[in-house]
């Protein structure tokens, strides 16, 4: 069956391809993927584009593995205690649910205009999420697995380690994706908006300004491969890390 | 077999839990004794407080009031609990060996130790599971094998089975009668187990307790006296029918 995979690339590549070559789309709007892949090529030949990528998987990183490493415990104590849960399931909720971008100014005013903000931003947009599902690993544990440790004897710390942070693995790990292809999505977004001198959002926002369609385009297949690729690394590491999910 | 000796006194045992409706009983007065080295058999309706009863048994709750006491050692004894739903008491990211000596790492015990007592129970009982595979790769009667050793690893004086045959299917029931009366005759631990089959309770212990409905109490107590070793086919034999009718008896008048 794996060869079906490359069907659906390939038809696109045609149809735009197509489109370009018959002169049916405006070449302003669509370069052709020639035009578009040379430039992308060319963008690593001149290696102009290594400060951008360079820049953006920074803030990427920082921002999204602080909300991680702040996310994970925090989500763990809400779904340990129903209080704790209760007290702050309101706004955590509500800080999940309000877009990220919409506080824009804010995250300026805070952290002013450089790495700062656009990190901040991604931890945000990576924090509240990971914390909701975090919680909801520990709270859907199996009572039967932790009254099992129980009856060996098991120290509350030892159900901890050895039951609850294994069941509620694999549902944190759902969340680290989910905020994994979002945090991408704000570093870009914030980057394109708030403005720096290198970062691949910057990038695309001089392309358009410069009004150089193809390596707008080039940059945008180049985001989607990075997002593409970084999912798919991830979900091999959680097929390997937690392995008996869904068995 | 120490059979005169008192190995647990349960003494006016009484429990209630907090619901919507103020407080619900489910355990009244119960009160009763387990020989050292019998095999004990809990029947009752569905939902009488069986499994509050063991667990008050096994340390994990505890009674509102009355007395649970082990004369003959005044301490706490070692017990090995088995879970009805084996599937959700294992542990799916622990191997079979890493599962069977969970309580034992829970313990402390040294990984040397834990794989000599590991050796010892397997070689004992002779089991044919590949030790390294995952649980979650096993069929429903080895999975509860392996929940089975996973108490016994602990030495246990007493060994707990909470309805531990309810989620397979009849041949598997049937070789797990076997594996537990060889257990039980190998070991002489004294053995309680929770049923809801009237054959299996009849069938694999010395005596069988029936609870009355909510709030349970011992409504009686009969004496399985069929001879043993005991064959599946016993199961057919005169003395077990009449046995079965008395103990439907019981139950009929125990559950009104």
């Amino acid at each position: 069956m794996r060869k079906f995979l490359v069907i659906g690339p390939l038809l696109i590549l045609l149809l735009w391809w197509g489109l370009t070559k018959f002169g049916i789309a405006n070449s302003f709007l669509l370069p052709s993927p020639e035009d578009t892949f040379t430039r992308l090529v060319e963008l690593f030949t001149s290696g102009e584009v290594f400060e951008d990528i360079n820049l953006t998987f920074y803030r990427w990183a920082i921002g999204y593995l602080l909300g991680c490493i702040v996310g994970i415990p925090v989500g763990i104590l809400m779904g340990y205690s129903e209080k704790f849960y209760k007290s702050f399931e309101f706004l955590i909720e509500f800080f999940r649910s309000l877009p990220v971008t919409a506080m824009f100014p804010l995250f300026l005013l805070m952290f002013g205009i450089g790495d700062n903000s656009k990190i901040a931003m991604t931890f945000t947009a990576t924090v509240f999420i990971v914390i909701i599902n975090s919680a909801y690993g520990v709270i859907q544990t199996k009572r039967t697995r932790i009254k099992a440790a129980k009856t060996f004897g098991a120290t509350n710390f030892q159900i901890f380690k050895n039951v609850v942070f294994f069941e509620s693995l694999p549902h944190t790990l759902i969340g680290m994706r989910t905020t994994l292809s979002l945090s991408l999505i704000v570093v870009i977004v914030s980057e394109m908006f708030i403005g720096t001198e290198y970062g691949l959002g910057q990038r695309i926002y001089d392309a358009y300004t410069r009004n150089s369609v193809d390596e707008l385009y080039a940059v945008i297949v180049l985001l989607g491969i990075i997002g593409y690729l970084s999912n798919k690394l991830f979900v091999f590491m959680e097929t390997k890390v937690a392995f008996w999910t869904g068995k | 077999m120490d059979r005169e000796i008192v190995h647990i006194k349960v003494d006016k045992v009484s429990k209630s839990f907090k619901n919507d409706n103020g407080r619900i009983e489910v355990l009244k007065n119960v009160d009763f004794e387990i020989l050292k080295g019998e095999f004990l058999t809990f029947f009752g309706p569905n939902g009488c407080g069986k499994s509050t009863l063991v667990n008050i048994l096994a340390g994990i709750e505890q009674s509102n009031s009355g007395n649970i006491s082990f004369p003959e050692l005044n301490r706490q004894p070692r017990i090995g609990f088995v879970f009805q739903n084996y599937r959700d008491s294992l542990m799916p990211w622990l191997n079979v060996e890493k599962n069977i000596c969970f309580p034992l790492k829970l313990k402390g015990v040294s990984k040397k130790e834990q794989q000599e007592r590991l050796d010892t129970i397997v070689s004992e009982f002779e089991i044919n599971i590949d030790l390294k595979s995952k649980v979650y790769n096993l069929s429903g009667g080895q999975a509860q094998m392996v929940s089975i050793l996973r108490g016994l690893i602990v030495n246990p004086e007493i060994l707990i089975l909470d309805e531990p045959f309810s989620a397979l299917d009849y041949q598997t029931n049937l070789m797990l009668y076997e594996e537990i009366l060889s257990i039980w005759r190998k070991l002489k631990i004294t053995v309680i187990l929770i049923s809801h089959e009237i054959d299996e309770a009849i069938y694999l212990g010395d005596r069988v307790a029936f609870l009355s409905k909510k709030p349970a109490s011992i409504f009686e107590i009969l004496d399985s006296d069929l001879p043993r070793p005991r064959k599946l086919e016993d199961m057919g034999s005169k003395e077990f029918v009449n046995l079965k009718q008395k103990a439907l008896n019981i139950f009929k008048n125990a559950a009104q």
